[in-house]
């Protein structure tokens, strides 16, 4: 029974600092007076549709990350499985093929800072360097 | 070293972009991999499971190797799906009262091959273990991409439909084990061969999907113990999708024009009505007809739960198929990595006979055609069946899911209600319980 508190007590301590994490969505764009919306990130990395007379592309973070599954809560609104399941869908249907994966925060900031156009997310305690911008900080 | 003679010969216009598009795609894919594929296809219809499991191995080890110098991107999707129907007077979907694994179990792989920015080719193969199904090229097709939101295809493409319709053999893409088969296994041809045209734009927070497809099929359909060739000329039909966050509402239509179909054995008797001069019966027997689909579907997909909707219907001038119409609703909830989901689904079939005005008494040979049609009017579909589902799946890996799943099949006497009955069971009331159990997988 104590072991079972515990635990419970751990998993609600866990949660409640998880919750307290934001991500911020990063570009590598010109424009320095663009944001974005949260429904244009969701359809952004959901559909690949950039907003109105921007070409973007989406770069994701591998599953597991913390940056992910706040990502995934926070903007997307969808369990990670389901996500999952609509790019398996995706792909063998012929349509899309889900952002490319970076392994970790480092790998991104570097691909974001190489690829003009690139979108991304990161934790809101990264320092960015030049040439990147916050387009979107998850509430 | 083919590949770099060929790139030396770019020219600019669209035509020699698409030549060399299509020499690459046959050299690459034809020559290498279908060849490989094919080989491991025959070879794998004729072997056992243990054997199977040894050569899909082999393959997979090969299509990494092939990944690792070439522009060619492999993925695949694979499902063992077992299942058990608690009586003994009737198969549903190839279960009867014997657990069975090789229903639905089945593999795929897919290579997609980038050219450049604007063209690339797929193909989609299938290894399957159901026999009512052949393994084979499943997709092959050419994708031409002048933008980011426009895309063209030529080539042997799945029919968009329903939902999933598209993906019904990649089951980790949806919830259930078994897509209510109402609706999912009565859509209209599911494979042709031609050409399509996806736009996906915004509009304000919508994001919106059109398609549109025109082509050709041609295949063997086996229904409810009945098999047909079928040829359908011209097949062509398009999808609306409208999404708002995780709403989306989508309607589909397609017709059939000028379908042409032979069911099985029924040759001999045309000619016996023509030659006695039953013409009017003799012709709800040539099936040269059209065939039309409409559908319209609605769902939620959030962070907890999942709700989602698809009411089809399915009318055409063929005498012997009656009109049907079938729906769904689903709902699902879930628990972290387990989603729990519940169906019900529904299909109603107007009932459709052929009026058999054959006299009967009159002399042996007008008897027996009398009995032929009587006969041959049981066997078309009334396919009136009920469901409840109840399931659950299990993402226990980010691309590997279990899943459990009961279904509550409720149909009517005298019906076939997507059941094969069987011989001397004429009196089964169409009341059965399927319980299956399935390991999807994508990689």
């Amino acid at each position: 029974m104590k072991q079972t508190l515990l635990l419970f007590a751990l998993l609600t301590l866990s949660g409640a600092s998880f919750a307290s994490e934001r991500v911020v969505v990063v570009a590598n764009i010109a424009h320095s007076s663009v944001t974005l919306t949260k429904s244009q990130v969701r359809d952004l990395f959901m559909s690949g549709t950039s907003p109105e007379l921007l070409s973007l592309t989406p770069v994701s973070i591998v599953p597991g990350e913390q940056s992910r599954t706040i990502f995934n809560t926070r903007i997307i609104g969808l369990p990670e499985s389901r996500i999952q399941a609509y790019w398996a869908q995706m792909r063998f249907s012929g349509r899309l093929t889900p952002p490319k994966e970076m392994e970790s925060a480092e790998q991104m900031l570097n691909y974001l800072r190489a690829n003009e156009g690139s979108v991304g997310y990161l934790p809101e305690s990264t320092q960015l360097p030049e040439g990147l911008k916050v387009v979107y900080t998850t509430r | 070293m083919l590949r770099h003679t060929l790139k030396c010969k770019i020219t600019t216009c669209l035509l020699g972009r698409t030549c060399l598009a299509f020499a690459l795609w046959l050299s690459l894919l034809n020559k290498i991999h279908i060849r490989l594929i094919q080989q491991q296809v025959n070879v794998l219809k004729n072997m056992s499971l243990l054997n199977n499991a040894l050569s899909l191995l082999a393959l997979c080890w090969c299509s990494a190797s092939f990944a690792d110098n070439s522009d060619i991107e492999f993925s695949g999707f694979a499902r063992a799906v077992g299942g058990y129907l608690d009586t003994s007077s009737a198969e549903y979907e190839g279960y009867d009262n014997s657990v069975s694994f090789s229903e639905k179990s089945l593999l795929g792989l897919q290579a997609d091959y980038t050219l450049n920015q604007y063209f690339s080719a797929s193909v989609q193969v299938l290894l399957h273990s159901d026999e009512d199904r052949e393994s084979g090229i499943e997709w092959l097709y050419l994708t031409y991409a002048p933008t980011d939101s426009l895309q063209f295809n030529i080539g042997r493409l799945r029919t968009p439909f329903l939902k999933y319709s598209d993906v019904t053999d990649v089951g980790f893409a949806y919830p259930w084990i078994n897509a209510p088969q109402q609706l999912y296994s009565s859509y209209l041809f599911s494979q042709y061969e031609g050409g399509n045209a996806r736009y996906r734009g915004r509009l304000g927070n919508f994001t919106y999907d059109i398609e549109g497809y025109f082509g050709q099929y041609n295949d063997e359909l086996r229904t409810s113990g009945i098999t047909a060739d079928v040829d359908v000329s011209s097949l062509y039909g398009g999808v609306l999708e409208l999404n708002y966050g995780g709403f989306q509402l989508r309607t589909a239509a397609v017709e059939a024009k000028t379908v042409k179909a032979q069911i099985e054995g029924v040759a001999p008797l045309i000619n016996g009505l023509q030659a006695a001069g039953f013409d009017d019966i003799a012709e709800n027997f040539i099936i040269d007809d059209s065939a039309s689909s409409f559908l319209v579907g609605a769902s939620y997909d959030g962070l907890k739960w999942y709700a989602s909707a698809e009411w089809m219907s399915v009318s055409s001038d063929i005498e012997t198929l009656a009109e049907l119409k079938s729906y769904y609703v689903s709902v699902g909830y879930y628990i972290d990595n387990v989603l729990l989901h519940a169906t019900f689904a529904s299909s109603n079939q107007s009932v459709n006979n052929i009026e058999n005005t054959i006299p009967f008494g009159v002399n042996p040979d007008l008897d027996n055609l009398f009995f032929a049609v009587e006969q041959l009017n049981t066997f078309f579909p009334t396919d009136n069946l009920d469901t409840i589902t109840l399931g659950a799946r299990w993402d226990f890996k980010t691309n590997m899911a279990l899943k459990a799943e009961v279904s509550f099949l409720d149909g009517e006497k005298g019906n076939t209600s997507f059941f094969e009955v069987k011989a001397g069971e004429e009196d089964f009331d169409r009341q059965a319980t399927l319980y299956q159990v399935a390991l999807e997988w994508v990689f």
